[in-house]
């Protein structure tokens, strides 16, 4: 069903002259992006391979779709074209890792499991978070933050380095693999979030960290979910030892993280400020706990707020008033500390989703933050814009235009349709 | 007075060079935290005297108006980590500029007028007198209340406001009888050029809690203004001449020690040496002298300074004097004498060590910039709340009260030496 | 007068021919001078050559006079100047405290200054959410006292944090000591209102973490005044940690002292800061202060823990341990404000207190992967022994992250030239050990021609695309960051160019 009107086997002829053997394969319904169908599912051997695809697609016109793991491809708009899904999943291969320098490189289609196995090998870890079938590449070209971004940042402060694939088929690559690095734009944070729109990332060099000494898990049950999430500010402003906290209901889950000391004190003054119910959990149940969050199947639409850290509780009342008001089910867990709302929507139709986006990103605006719909049904993706209003769009427009003129790149699928 | 010799003033290539423009003396340079000019500050006026010094550009008077803006009180110096001698460049560069005659009239004007009093004890004297007559004939509330004052020309009438009232005498060099002891520290105290008519009474503090240290003062009648105004003013040679009379006057005196309850003029003592550096007969002297040369404050600590018995129950904040921090490197002794006075608060006020704008005649010479860095301190002092003012110079004396007045504020400026003496009197008062 | 005029941090020239800092002649019309006055008002413009000299310069010895320095005070103003200088030709030059040591802030090419120091309110300190919203004027060590009420502070501290502003660090993508644990400038900067090159006035980010589009402050940041003015700043602020431990450890040679560094970043523990400095730095600062560091020693290390008190205590155990382990004769502990400061003292005026121990330095910036400490040193102080210089290291440790001093004396013939080709040996060291050609300083005026060290003509080809998006052109701060660019060849010394090729790939592959 592509809009595009270029010849389907000059297209093929191309892309089976730059690829290897079997490296190119006619759709088969893995690759599908809101009900569009590629036409090809090319899945390079290596990142010259890679670009060879793209500078193909360029020359052609072919619209392309960046495909790791697939864990996220209901994010962004509904694409304008679709004629290739470009995968990353043969280029997991580890490039240089030292441990004494908490310094890895990887190409872009490694798996996160993969990735923090090697390195919990050696006490160490990457603190980005996401599906663990997830690739490196796929994740950064989201580039959400994770819960623990309170105390690890975000994605983006984790990449020192990269090669990215541009749209005309070169090889590019930004920063280093030196934990401090001036020299130059930082192209790295460019990518970080790009959707895949300005390039295909292929390699990363990557900062670890060492693992924590003491992980546990802390679960405070409170009244109601505002009553949890001002529990949580008030420990966190005490500066305790917390990697990241998260209201679920009505229970406040702390992720106490550090050295043994600094947890047992953690705990101590938890236990103390609460006299509701409390139950402790060890770190693998913590760890199970960052994952957990993104599976909500049963829901059609699933959103993500970004707020001010002190109007969470205010944001996720309007929220759930919201959906009082449209009757419709929803299910929400945040992150008090650092201001992420996320919310699954059901029980209701294209009209009323539709008229609850518009009423709660306004208030998400209002509070100094943003709204973004992180999946969709497709009719409901036709009616608004899954990200919502954007400053500076014309200098990103600029950018865009900079780097893929054609626009080959996830067409329409960016913020302001880029 | 002695042969001459002529010094053709300019700052030195070493001093220049030393600075390596980081940039760290910004933030510490008053006239640049107010305006956020380059050439108002430190490392721009050092950068533009180094162009005049090589013949690359003229002293225009676009250019000598940053020069003139510059308060010398030498907070640069302080946050410099190279160690550049910012308030010597200074001197030498204002000096280089008038013996080139590319002076703007106004410093001229300024040297020959400085040159015409201070050296001139009668004449001084005879200012003064004027000005007593003039604030005690009634003739001061006539003018003020006929706001005649404000058609008075360049900031005049805000000089004229700035105008402590006068004691009616003023300062004379007394014994005050105590028999000093055979053992007992021999020193003179210098007596300066406008301080005795305007605070006598820190004077007679001074004398009096020198003497309960059981150090003898004796009287140097000889001895004339420090230089210091002059010396700032650019005009080198007259500061060298009133130089030499003091090294004659003082080291005749056998003495132990010169002490200066000024810091501008202590500032200056010290640097005798430097000024006289090319000057064959006296530079040996000079350094001579200079060593002999200290702080009251300094002093009074040096010789174990006393501590008062009884409670005074004041808070205070210290003022420190430019000329004293940044030019003498002292800090600690003002602030330890205050400790010592039992019940006295000392609350510090947000940088202490930033100039008041006082500056000698440089609040007169530039009223606008001294007014709004006085009116910073100011807001600094309030938010102590503390009613006493101490500071350790007579110039900065007179700008804090001057601005005690302009913001209505109640309270007092003294001396640090005055309240110790105060501390004192009170002793023998409940003795 | 010497040969490169100003004595001082670096050497590089800019103007051969303006070694005696004669003012520039070009000056401006009076038809643009009077625009620039309407814009920003008639104080606020400086345009007499013997008044812009003092805008000639920044914190290295890189010079070039500007034909005019305006002075805005409003987003409108900055806006309004740079439209006038473009529409006349000249180029816009943007500029902090001028403390940059990179000669970002120089007027290469002539053209207008816009100084930023009017611009320095605190517009906002929001305790709740921990940020400040500020103007680029504002001092970087202005906006942590400002905020050290709420406990709060602003963790990216560049030695020159007393005097260099916000939105230089913003340029600069400025670092510091305690970066090693917090991060530099961009991972604190969280919005910016910034006006483009084409004289635009545009949002990036806003107040909260994650927004929308591209990560265009990620890009602004670091773009060193080549993508646009940043004329309002939101900053992360972090909270004041419960408690603080420093250890001054003490070794007899730097390769113990380097083994350390490698031991405990290799360890699991991250301090907040982890600097070392060497024989020729300590002997320096003992004369210029009172900091308690052993003047024999051959090396000292400054660690610093902070967090939680109970934890703290423990991990600077653990430090103090592995430092024994490695070899350190004696490793001393401050825990009050006051002994803290007087460590600290130490390193923050080190590299100035080098005018103790030669008349001149050269300070360079170059970074090497941890592990590879060791090596580098050693063979920096090889070439200094080969070139005949001293060199002195005072570095962020923790971060890799060197600072090699080159010592000499530029009144010596054919000295400066030499310290040029040490100091691209030195570069060139750090990046066939897989490091990178700054870490904190910038590449600026100074370093454009080691670019091609690290990145293709590809890599740089990409990074023009950003600036072309930016709608930046060669007016707007040229000479900077790229490698080659209009006008800017003559601007480098053909001296230098030669050094640069000498040291470059082909010398050494």
């Amino acid at each position: 069903m592509s809009t595009s009107a270029l010849s389907a086997t000059d297209l093929e002829d191309a892309l089976q002259a730059v690829l290897k053997q079997g490296s190119l394969v006619a759709e088969d319904g893995s690759h599908v992006v809101d009900g569009l169908e590629p036409r090809f599912i090319a899945t390079p051997y290596s990142a010259a391979e890679l670009a060879a695809v793209l500078a193909c697609a360029n020359e052609h016109g072919a619209a392309i779709i960046p495909w790791g793991a697939g864990s996220n491809m209901m994010l962004g708009n509904v694409p304008e074209r679709y004629d290739v899904a470009l995968s990353t999943a043969r280029l997991d291969r580890v490039i240089e890792y030292e441990p004494a320098d908490l310094v890895v490189t990887v190409e872009a289609g490694l798996t996160l499991a993969k990735l923090q196995a090697l390195l919990n090998k050696h006490g160490q870890f990457l603190p980005i978070e996401g599906p663990l079938d997830a690739t490196i590449g796929g994740l950064l070209a989201v580039g959400h933050g994770g819960p623990s971004q309170q105390a690890y940042g975000r994605p983006r402060d984790w990449l020192l380095g990269c090669r990215i694939a541009l749209a005309d088929g070169t090889i590019v690559h930004t920063g280093g693999r030196v934990v401090k690095n001036v020299a130059g734009y930082d192209l790295s944070r460019m990518m970080v979030g790009s959707l895949g729109t300005l390039g295909v990332i292929v390699e990363v060099t990557l900062k670890v960290a060492s693992l924590p000494a003491r992980e546990e898990l802390l679960l405070n049950t409170h009244a109601d979910k505002i009553e949890a999430c001002d529990a949580i500010r008030a420990g966190a402003l005490r500066g305790l030892a917390l990697r990241a906290a998260c209201v679920l209901e009505n229970k406040a889950a702390y992720w106490l993280s550090g050295p043994a000391s600094a947890v047992e004190r953690t705990r101590r003054e938890l236990y103390e400020a609460h006299d509701g119910e409390t139950e402790r959990m060890d770190a693998e149940a913590g760890v199970q706990f960052g994952g957990a969050l993104a599976v909500h199947d049963a829901s059609d639409l699933e959103f993500r707020a970004t707020v001010p850290p002190s109007k969470t509780a205010p944001t996720l009342q309007e929220f759930e008033a919201c959906s009082r008001v449209l009757s419709l089910g929803i299910e929400s867990a945040c992150y008090p500390t650092v201001g992420i709302v996320l919310a699954w929507l059901s029980h209701g139709d294209v009209n009323a989703y539709a008229s609850f986006i518009e009423q709660t990103r306004r208030a998400a605006v209002d509070a100094g933050g943003s709204l973004v719909v992180t999946r969709a049904p497709t009719d409901l993706k036709a009616r608004l814009d899954v990200w919502g209003e954007t400053s500076a769009l014309s200098l990103m427009r600029s950018l865009k235009q900079e780097f893929d003129p054609k626009s080959i790149l996830n067409p329409g699928r960016y913020v302001g349709s880029i | 007075m002695a042969v001459t010799p002529a010094i053709n003033d300019a700052p030195s290539q070493d001093d220049l060079s030393r600075c390596v423009h980081c940039g760290f003396c910004l933030q510490e340079c008053p006239t640049y935290l107010q305006l956020g000019i380059e050439t108002d500050s430190p490392r721009g006026r050092i950068h533009l005297l180094r162009a005049i010094t090589d013949g690359n550009v003229e002293a225009t008077p676009a250019l000598t108006s940053h020069l003139d803006l510059c308060l010398q009180c030498r907070a640069c110096e302080t946050a410099c980590p190279s160690g550049v001698p910012f308030g010597r460049i200074m001197e030498s560069g204002r000096a280089m500029i008038l013996q080139q005659g590319a002076a703007p009239r106004s410093w001229r004007l300024r040297a020959w007028l400085l040159r015409q009093t201070l050296p001139y004890p009668k004449r001084l004297r005879l200012l003064f007198n004027l000005l007593r007559l003039y604030q005690r004939s009634g003739l001061q509330r006539l003018l003020r209340a006929s706001r005649l004052l404000r058609m008075l020309p360049g900031g005049l009438s805000e000089a004229e406001e700035k105008l402590p009232h006068l004691p009616s005498t003023s300062y004379e060099m007394k014994s005050d009888g105590l028999p000093p002891s055979a053992s007992a520290k021999k020193v003179a105290l210098l007596t300066g050029c406008v301080m005795p008519h305007l605070y006598p009474r820190t004077h007679e503090a001074t004398v009096r809690v020198l003497a309960r240290q059981g150090v003898e003062v004796v009287d140097v009648a000889e001895q004339r203004c420090c230089g210091a105004l002059s010396v700032h003013a650019g005009d080198r040679t007259t500061g060298r001449a009133l130089a030499r009379r003091n090294i004659d006057a003082f080291l005749q005196a056998g003495i132990d020690a010169v002490v200066v309850n000024s810091a501008g003029c202590g500032a200056t003592l010290t640097e005798y040496g430097e000024l006289l550096e090319q000057d064959d007969a006296y530079a040996d002297k000079a350094r001579r002298f200079s060593e002999l040369v200290t702080d009251v404050n300094e002093f009074v600590i040096d010789v174990g300074g006393q501590a008062p018995q009884v409670a005074l129950d004041i808070r205070v904040t210290y003022q420190d004097s430019c000329h004293l921090v940044h030019g003498q490197k002292v800090r600690n002794s003002p602030r330890q004498l205050l400790a010592s006075i039992p019940g006295l608060e000392l609350v510090e006020m947000e940088t202490p060590d930033r100039c008041c704008g006082s500056a000698g005649i440089y609040s007169l010479a530039q009223q606008e910039m001294s007014m709004n860095v006085l009116d910073d301190k100011m807001r600094d002092v309030a938010a102590t709340e503390a009613p006493v003012i101490a500071t350790a110079n007579p110039g900065c004396m007179m700008q804090l009260e001057a601005g005690l007045r302009r913001h209505g504020l109640k309270g007092r400026v003294a001396h640090v030496i005055e309240l110790l003496d105060e501390a004192y009197q009170a002793e023998e008062d409940t003795n | 007068m010497s040969s490169s005029g100003l004595p001082g941090v670096a050497v590089v020239q800019c103007h051969p021919d303006m070694s005696a800092a004669k003012p520039d002649t070009r000056s401006l019309d009076k038809g643009t001078i009077r625009l620039l006055e309407r814009a920003v008002g008639k104080n606020a413009v400086l345009w007499r050559p013997e008044e812009v000299l003092a805008f000639e310069y920044d914190g290295t010895i890189e010079r070039a006079m500007p034909q005019a320095v305006a002075f805005p005070d409003s987003a409108e103003q900055v806006a309004a100047v740079v439209g006038i200088a473009l529409d006349a030709g000249l180029p816009v030059v943007p500029r902090g405290a001028g403390t940059g040591l990179s000669g970002g802030a120089v007027a290469a090419l002539g053209g207008v200054v816009v100084a930023l120091t009017r611009m320095k309110r605190i517009l906002e300190i929001d305790a709740e959410d921990q940020l400040a919203v500020v103007e680029p004027g504002v001092v970087n060590l202005d906006l942590s006292k400002a905020a050290a009420p709420h406990g709060l502070y602003f963790a990216p501290d560049p030695s020159s944090q007393r005097a260099c502003t916000l939105g230089g660090n913003v340029a600069e993508n400025a670092g510091g000591p305690h970066c090693l644990a917090y991060g530099v400038t961009t991972n604190h900067v969280i919005g910016l209102e910034v006006v483009t090159p084409a004289g635009d006035i545009v949002e990036f980010g806003g107040r909260t973490s994650d927004t929308p589009g591209y990560d265009l402050r990620g890009l602004f940041v670091g773009s060193e005044g080549t993508l646009g003015i940043a004329t309002k700043i939101t900053l992360r602020l972090l909270r004041r940690p419960e408690a603080t431990r420093t250890l001054l450890a003490i070794f007899d040679s730097v390769d113990q002292a380097s083994a350390a560094v490698s031991a405990i970043i290799g360890g699991g523990i991250v301090p907040s800061a982890l600097e070392m400095i060497d024989h020729h730095v300590i002997s320096a600062v003992v004369q210029a202060m009172d900091v308690g560091y052993p003047a024999d020693a051959g090396a000292v290390l400054l660690i610093e823990v902070d967090g939680l008190l109970d934890a703290v205590a423990e991990q600077a155990l653990e430090m103090r341990d592995v430092c024994l382990a490695e070899g350190a004769r004696e490793v001393r502990q401050a825990d009050e404000a006051a002994e803290r400061e007087k460590l600290w003292a130490g390193r923050k005026g080190a590299i100035s207190a080098l005018g103790r121990l030669a008349p001149n330095y050269y300070v360079l910036d170059g970074v090497v992967p941890r592990t590879k400490l060791p090596a580098v040193l050693r063979d920096i102080y090889r070439l200094g022994e080969e070139y005949g210089f001293p060199i002195a290291n005072v570095f962020h440790a923790g971060d890799g992250n060197l600072h090699p001093n080159v010592l000499f004396d530029e009144r010596k013939p054919g000295e400066t030239q030499r310290v040029l080709e040490v100091g691209a040996a030195i570069m060139r060291l750090c990046v066939d050990a897989g490091g990178t050609i700054t870490g904190e300083h910038g590449v600026g005026l100074e370093k454009r021609g080691y670019m091609d060290w690290i990145f293709s003509e590809e890599d740089i080809a990409a990074m023009a695309k950003v600036k072309a998006a930016f709608g930046s052109t060669d007016l707007y701060n040229p000479c900077k960051m790229f490698p080659t660019g209009k006008g800017c060849g003559e601007v480098s010394q053909a001296k230098i160019e030669h050094v640069m090729k000498q040291a470059g790939p082909d010398a050494y592959i």
